[in-house]
């Protein structure tokens, strides 16, 4: 069975207003454990309302949405904000780090929240820290690292919990192409150890690193690539031309 | 005019910031008018109670003024944050600084006038309503009020000097910086507050030395003095402790991991600690508001409720004459003419022939004569056979032994020095039937009884006096008018004559005003210190929200966030209330002093009023606290 699962997933804001918008028409994919994909489209495709409904953040009007065989559709607010803590991952293009707290206790944050006894959330950091070679800036405030450096301290909150799916939403968005490069590369070797993860993103380079492609376009998928055995720098161009085809409304096969 | 429209636009368009602001102001501004109003169009000050009473008024005045400016400054520190960036903006489409400062001009103008207007208008009523009430409530008949504007006068003046400095401070503070750093200091983080261990011994040791004082208070002429001393080093010595013990506390949690890593105080000891530094002054004047709250109430209340008491104390019967002879048999029938005259029947006379008090101190055994501010009591002396009458007790003494009369203070040696001889005392009577004030004077009396005459003498060498005194029975109108005429026909002065009803009037339109000021100053400081928690509660939901918003995305429940804010807002509105009964503890001592200044040592009712005060006040504060949770929480939960 896949890990996440979509079914003819609608949603519809302000229904029955004058100004509806169907943000997502007709919706269905699905994700299979250590499966690294990305959702490309425009402003406005739908891409955000997607990612939300996945996070649970949001509710779909219609359809089904299955995640580790739980029916997401149906979960009130606390049990989505548990079933997030257990099961999701987080990055953010603003980072989302608390200013409040240190590096370490950014990423202690969702253990805390599952009430983890200390030693065992340094147990969990120990090897997490050094894969993404942070080591250094545990003790530090996030307001005295750089952007590249705040993006990995987040990725290590979004996976001190193993969740069973990574979502990233313009991981790269904020950062210069040679932090951009170092995080991508970070995506790359921790789905190569088995996470899955899904990436909402507008960079056609971003998604080059995904194993799979998918293309919003007015609510709907338009189309979907694979990897394959593709070197990246081919499979980059499969995805700018797939991208020229999305704008100029051609059609692609 | 551009700048014009842009203040107005600010006030019109941020209601929710400048509203209470405007009203906290009005408020200032109304009790201020009211104090103004009471000392300087009424006649309190022409009586001769009332030039305490007006004396305490100033006092009064100038901490409703201090705290107003206070509160005002801290009010508009935290609402600049969001007006900085506002004014950013404006500097970035192309107005100067002077354009800038001539809208903060306006703006602070626009604040200022409307308050001292509607201020004045409400000042005045309120006066008259509030002048009214005290009138009616303690038949105060020889109180009047008049008219006029010197009060409003100073009212605009005080007010005008306020937010001046205000105005200079804005100034002060857009000099510093250039539009840039303007535009980006809302979203700029602020930095971990440092420990300052120095600073935080610095504050306990002002602290206790204010402590010290205060429960060193004696009831004497230094009293007043001496408690405004101690006010002032606890008032600074708060304020350090606050600001730097509580993040010493604050990182001492956050060093305890199985403490800090739990979900409800992860995030408020970190969301704390990251805003000590205005948490810290703001839960100290929180913490000194519900001090100054406590120790009005409990002093006014504790006054007001001792107040038979006192004339009691005064005097053991309703007219009591004091004189170095004993009346003449045609002073006594003058009195019987009188007493015919106005129908007042007079009943159960009595005489108590003492030696002469004289003022001093009982230190250890010892009492010693002096009259300078250290004095407390007055001491005199009296002999067994005068006692065994009055009391109708049987008491032996033999030529070295005494009784000791001493209300309100403990004696418990068993001999006493006077004048290089030593005594036995046989035992400190709880009751003295004759007991009176001499001279109406502050100072606690004592009464030694002793053998006879000679010994008496021996204890005290002054001349007797004579406290001759008896009850009437009659209409109220009728006795007051009996005691004024018998005054008068004896040529008597007011210190050695006590009528309870002439008495009584007068310590009720004194205390009444007491009472009712001590009411006023807390309604004012209740204001304040909601008003500080609410603006605190609200500047800082909206620093949260982000916060919050980031949390509930990684996996912070509703309820969690609930549980959250409610360990927050607790820890926050515990320490300021936990300070207050501290403070208040420490004044007891003080107070009780400065209450027997007034002749008051009952410290029954004293301890009694200060429970019920600290139980209202505690009841009221949970209000507020419920109230201003809400507040924060429809912040923070608000997308």
């Amino acid at each position: 069975m896949s890990l996440l699962n979509l079914k003819h997933i609608k949603k519809v804001f302000s229904e029955g207003n004058e100004s509806e918008v169907q943000a997502l028409k007709d919706v269905s994919f699905s994700v299979e454990k250590g499966d690294y994909v990305a959702i490309m489209g425009e402003s406005g495709a739908g891409k955000s309302t997607l990612l939300n409904i996945i996070a649970t953040l949001d509710q779909p009007t219609s359809g089904e949405i299955r995640l580790n065989g739980v029916e997401l559709s149906h979960l009130s607010e606390n049990e989505a904000s548990k079933f997030r803590r257990e099961h999701l991952g987080f990055v953010f293009q603003s980072f989302n780090l608390l200013d409040t707290f240190n590096n370490r206790d950014n990423i202690y944050l969702p253990l805390v929240l599952s009430k983890k006894s200390h030693q065992f959330m340094e147990n969990k950091l120990a090897p997490l820290s050094q894969t993404l070679g942070i080591e250094n800036l545990l003790e530090r405030q996030p307001s005295e690292i750089s952007g590249g450096q705040k993006q990995r301290v987040a990725i290590a909150r979004a996976l001190i919990t193993d969740p069973s799916l990574l979502l990233a939403d313009e991981p790269t968005g904020a950062l210069d192409s040679n932090n951009t490069e170092k995080i991508l590369s970070v995506f790359e070797r921790i789905n190569e150890k088995g996470q899955t993860i899904l990436m909402v993103t507008h960079s056609a380079q971003a998604a080059s690193y995904a194993q799979r492609t998918l293309f919003i376009k007015d609510g709907k998928i338009y189309n979907e690539l694979y990897r394959g055995d593709q070197s990246r720098s081919q499979y980059l161009q499969k995805i700018i031309d797939s991208l020229t085809a999305l704008e100029s409304n051609g059609e692609v096969r | 005019m551009i700048q014009l429209k842009l203040a107005v636009h600010h006030l019109t368009k941020s209601k929710s910031q400048s509203l209470p602001f405007i009203l906290s102001n009005l408020m200032w501004v109304t009790t201020t008018y009211i104090f103004l109003s009471m000392i300087y169009n009424t006649n309190i000050r022409e009586n001769e109670y009332g030039a305490v009473a007006n004396y305490v008024l100033k006092l009064g005045l100038i901490f409703v003024i201090l705290i107003a400016a206070l509160s005002t400054f801290y009010a508009e520190r935290l609402l600049s944050k969001q007006r900085t960036q506002e004014l950013g903006l404006y500097s970035m489409l192309g107005l100067t600084k002077n354009n800038l400062r001539q809208i903060i001009f306006l703006e602070n103008s626009l604040f200022y006038i409307i308050c001292t207007i509607i201020g004045g208008i409400l000042g005045i009523t309120f006066s008259k309503l509030a002048f009214m009430s005290l009138k009616a409530l303690f038949g105060a008949a020889s109180l009047h009020q008049t008219f006029t504007l010197i009060p409003l006068v100073y009212v605009a003046v005080i007010f005008a000097v306020i937010f001046l400095m205000i105005i200079l401070f804005d100034f002060w503070r857009l000099r510093k910086v250039n539009p840039i750093n303007l535009w980006a200091k809302a979203t700029k983080p602020e930095a971990e507050p440092k420990s300052h261990t120095l600073l935080a011994i610095m504050g306990m040791i002002v602290l206790a030395l204010g402590y010290y004082v205060s429960v060193t208070v004696k009831p004497t002429g230094a009293a007043f003095g001496q408690f405004i001393l101690a006010i002032m080093l606890v008032v600074v010595g708060s304020y350090l402790v606050f600001v730097t013990a509580s993040i010493s506390l604050l990182k001492a949690l956050r060093k305890n991991q199985s403490y800090y890593y739990k979900p409800n105080h992860f995030i408020s000891v970190s969301n704390m600690l990251y805003r000590m530094k205005q948490n810290g002054a703001g839960l100290a004047s929180i913490s000194l508001l519900c001090t100054s709250i406590l120790v009005a109430l409990i002093a006014s209340v504790s006054l007001v409720a001792g107040q038979k008491n006192l004339i009691n104390l005064w005097s053991p019967r309703d007219v009591q004459i004091v004189a170095k002879a004993p009346l003449s048999t045609s002073a006594k029938q003058g009195i019987n003419e009188l007493a015919d005259k106005h129908q007042v029947t007079m009943s159960d006379p009595q005489t108590v022939t003492v030696t002469t008090p004289v003022m001093g101190v009982l230190k250890g055994n010892q009492f010693k004569a002096q009259f300078n501010t250290k004095t407390e009591s007055t001491f005199s002396s009296l002999d067994l056979q005068q006692y065994n009458r009055i009391q109708h007790t049987h008491y032996h003494l033999r030529s070295n032994e005494i009784l000791v009369y001493a209300p309100g203070t403990n004696y418990s040696q068993q001999t006493l020095n006077v004048r290089g001889n030593r005594y036995q005392v046989k035992k400190q009577v709880q009751s003295f039937r004759g007991s009176f004030v001499y001279g109406h004077v502050i100072y606690k009396p004592i009464f030694v009884v002793a053998a006879n005459q000679k010994i008496a003498r021996q204890i005290n060498p002054q001349p007797n006096v004579y406290a001759q005194g008896f009850n009437t029975r009659g209409t109220k109108r009728h006795q007051k008018q009996f005691a004024s005429e018998v005054q008068r026909f004896l040529k008597i002065d007011p210190s050695n004559f006590t009528s309870k009803y002439v008495m009584g009037d007068l310590l009720k339109a004194m205390f009444g005003s007491l009472l009712f000021m001590g009411i006023l100053i807390s309604i004012v400081m209740v204001c304040a210190t909601t008003m500080i928690i609410y603006y605190k509660q609200v500047s800082e939901g909206y620093a949260d929200k982000h916060n919050y918003q980031i949390m509930s995305k990684v996996g912070l429940s509703n309820k969690e966030t609930k549980k959250a804010i409610r360990s927050q807002v607790l820890t926050v509105f515990m320490l300021p209330i936990i300070g207050a009964v501290l403070n208040l503890g420490f004044a007891l001592p003080a107070i009780k002093s400065v209450l027997s200044l007034f002749s008051m040592y009952d410290l029954k009712i004293l301890l009694t009023v200060s429970f019920v005060t600290i139980g209202v006040l505690i009841i009221s504060y949970l209000l507020i606290y419920l109230a201003t949770t809400n507040i924060y929480r429809r912040i923070v939960e608000k997308n």
